[in-house]
């Protein structure tokens, strides 16, 4: 039986590299592994909280976020190949469409 | 037996939940099989309920699972076969599998079948929810999916936006109605804080003295609910515009199942109504008003369905009569023989019509259209059998039980009047139809032979509605009374006046059904050489209550707002140009000795400041997703730290 500390420690771990893989990396399919991995994370917790407390719901939970985080997916593929399409850019810091100009002066 | 009961409803649900979402794969044969095959598993689990003693033994139950749990309120979708229920599921999977079996013939050559099948299953199992459900919530819930399925159905052809409005017609009508059963359940729950039927019928006779208000008021709001769905005088208006449906769904929901469900629940709920005497009167007066308004109607139609749908609206017109005198088990009575018959009516009608290129006109019908033997031979057994021709066909035995009971009740004997007055004119109206529909047509040279799919349905309805009445004799008759024997445990007995009188009275009403054919064939002779009745315009137009709701309610509203825009002409333009022009006075000494001094260099000055801060915070909006993302990072380190610390 792994001890819940280890679990936590390693979901805490998957946490935090998926949040850095989205505030460090520039590509946008880079940006959604990232989620996945911070999803992963609190799937993690989920699973680890219902192991030590001998529940089956924080499996149901994890399946059902699963099953959400497939479907959320889909979605984001397909503005990212929408992003490619009309901007023919799939880099973070080259879509400034909601940049606010200065020089337009207040909208 | 318990554990099957879920499949009455359970099994039309499921097929329409396939034919919706898998239809697309299926054939036209596969679906319409499909769909019969859902309602004949209905029907089987039904039959095999009355093999094991369903009629004779304690009402079975079966709790399929918990709704909502609510606290300690836990409604669930439980189902309950008790007598009651039982004549009313008999009738509804019986009728509804005869109907879907013709329907296959019928829709053969329309594309829309996929949206019909699903449509007809769907309202059979809404029905056999409603007549089924052992709590108010799920009969509430039965109740509006037939709504939904009928509104669907009557603007089934909804290219056509005449027919797509009396769709909509329907279904606002009838809302009026269910609002108020919905608000009547309310007051139930408020009252005894628990749906279930037969708790709730417990607490009812417990807890609330006859003749109190509040009983008074809960029974006048399901009346009120039952008056729509059944098409009673005030909310009747829907029923004949209904007809722009098919002729089966016009047959089943519209004849035979969907309207009686007023006469079901006003059954279902009797402890309720014997509490307030007075709904009571009113139920039979409605009833009674409503006879005579739907028979004088038919008497001057021109339109075969609307015929039909007119002698629909009067016929349940004497259930309501039944129920307001007490006489529940003569009302599921009439309303089993009226699903006969009725559905009869309207699938040769259906038949006829389809087989004379979608002719409703029964002048032209008869004078142009040829008709089978069978076509002729089967209308006319429904004919009768609405008329009531005495001792052979069974709306004779149904209507004659609710007449004689009718005598006895509070101003019985005006009732009575009225109701046997009603009977004559049924009669009068429907043969005055058969006259002229087959009096002198061709011989069925030309038309193609009906399909066999169709003759069966026929044949089976034809023989019901001759021999469904046999299982009642009139009171004082030397026959067996099986069925209010039977229903006794539920309704207990209904009165009967002293004998001498009963026999009197049968005599006179079993004369008048004869008369009025008499009447009827003589009117057509007349007819035929241009003679109009007297007020056929109001009569055809059903007592001109379209036109009345028309004036009175869509008139009312825009008179009111023509009469708001008036008053915002007068009122208030006439103040605003009054304050606009004040305004522009004071605008003018302002600017001079204001606005130059001191407002100018203030904005500026205010303006400047804004620009700053807008720079400032503009970088910050930057359009980059990482430094976003970083922000929402310290914000949320920000706030954990804030809450821990």
């Amino acid at each position: 039986m792994i001890p819940l500390s280890h679990s936590l420690i390693i979901a805490a771990l998957l946490f935090t590299l998926g949040l850095l893989i989205i505030m460090l990396r520039r590509e946008l399919l880079f940006i959604l592994m990232g989620l996945e991995v911070m999803f992963n994370g609190a799937a993690l917790t989920a699973i680890a909280a219902g192991q030590y407390w001998t529940n089956a719901d924080g499996q149901v939970l994890t399946i059902f976020l699963t099953v959400v985080t497939a479907a959320e997916l889909a979605i984001a593929l397909i503005l990212v190949w929408l992003v490619f399409e009309r901007l023919n850019t799939t880099r973070a810091d080259n879509l400034k469409l909601l940049k606010d100009n200065i020089d337009r002066g207040p909208p | 037996m318990n554990q099957l009961l879920w499949l009455i409803p359970g099994a039309p649900i499921l097929s329409a939940l396939i034919i919706v979402l898998l239809g697309g794969f299926l054939r036209y044969r596969h679906i319409a099989v499909l769909a019969s095959c859902a309602a004949a598993a209905a029907f089987l689990t039904v039959l095999l309920a009355w093999l094991n003693g369903a009629a004779n033994a304690q009402p079975l139950q079966q709790t399929v699972y918990t709704w909502v749990a609510v606290g300690d309120w836990r409604p669930t979708v439980g189902l309950m076969l008790d007598r009651i229920s039982l004549v009313m599921v008999s009738v509804v999977s019986g009728v509804g599998l005869l109907i879907h079996l013709y329907s296959i013939a019928f829709m053969a050559k329309d594309n829309d079948y996929r949206r019909y099948y699903f449509f007809l299953n769907l309202f059979l199992g809404g029905m056999l929810l409603l007549v089924l459900a052992d709590n108010l919530l799920l009969l509430y819930l039965g109740w509006e999916l037939v709504g939904l399925c009928s509104f669907a159905l009557i603007g089934f052809w909804y290219r056509d936006p005449v027919r797509a409005s009396a769709g909509r017609k329907a279904f606002i009508t009838t809302r009026i109605g269910d609002l108020s059963l919905a608000l009547g359940i309310f007051l139930l729950f408020s009252q005894f804080n628990t749906l279930s039927l037969p708790v709730l019928f417990d607490a009812i006779s417990e807890q609330w003295q006859p003749n109190s208000q509040l009983a008074a008021i809960t029974a006048f709001m399901i009346f009120a609910g039952a008056v729509g769905k059944s098409a009673q005088i005030p909310l009747q208006v829907w029923l004949p515009d209904a007809m722009a449906g098919p002729s089966p769904v016009s047959a089943l929901i519209h004849a035979a199942t969907m309207v009686t469900a007023g006469v079901y629940l006003i059954a279902r709920m009797h402890p309720l109504f014997e509490l307030t005497p007075l709904v009571q009167w009113t139920v039979a007066a409605i009833g009674a008003v409503t006879i005579l308004y739907g028979a004088s109607s038919a008497l001057a139609q021109n339109d075969l369905k609307r015929v039909l749908a007119y002698s629909t609206i009067s016929q349940i017109g004497y259930m309501f009569l039944a129920l307001g005198c007490g006489a529940y088990a003569f009302a599921l009575f009439h309303l089993v023989t009226h699903a006969f018959f009725k559905s009869l009516l309207f699938l040769t009608a259906g038949a006829i019509i389809q087989a004379n290129n979608h002719e409703h006109d029964i002048h032209r019908l008869g004078s142009h259209g040829g008709h089978s033997l069978l076509m002729h031979g089967c209308f006319l057994v429904g004919a009768a059998s609405l008329a009531g021709i005495p001792v052979i066909t069974a709306g004779f035995y149904s209507k004659e039980a609710i007449l004689t009971t009718v005598w006895p009740a509070s101003t019985g004997q005006l009732l009575w009047v009225i109701a046997a007055l009603g009977t004559l004119v049924t009669s009068i109206y429907i043969f005055r139809t058969y006259f002229l529909l087959f009096q002198n047509s061709q011989k069925a040279v030309s038309i193609s032979p009906v399909n066999r799919m169709m003759v069966w349905p026929l044949f089976i309805l034809a023989l019901l509605s001759i021999t469904a009445g046999f299982v009642e004799f009139p009171a004082g008759w030397p026959g067996p009374q099986l069925w209010s024997t039977w229903l006794e445990n539920e309704f207990g007995t209904a009165t009967h006046p002293p004998l001498a009188t009963v026999y009197v009275l049968q005599l006179i009403a079993s004369l008048l059904p004869l008369l009025g054919a008499g009447i009827a064939f003589l009117l057509v002779r007349r007819e035929k050489t241009g003679y109009r009745l007297p007020l056929s315009d109001f009569l055809r137009d059903g007592w001109k209550f379209d036109a009345t709701y028309k004036i009175v309610l869509v008139g009312g509203y825009f008179r009111l707002a023509h009469f708001f825009k008036l008053i915002e002409s007068l009122l208030i333009d006439a103040m605003l140009h009054k304050m606009t022009r004040g305004y522009k006075v004071f605008a003018t000494y302002c600017r001079t000795g204001f606005e130059y001094g001191v407002l100018n260099r203030g904005l500026n000055g205010l303006l400047s400041g804004l620009r700053f801060g807008h720079a400032q915070l503009s970088t910050a909006q930057n359009g980059l997703l990482n430094r976003y993302a970083l922000m929402i990072c310290a914000g949320a380190v920000f706030l954990l730290g804030y809450w821990l610390w």
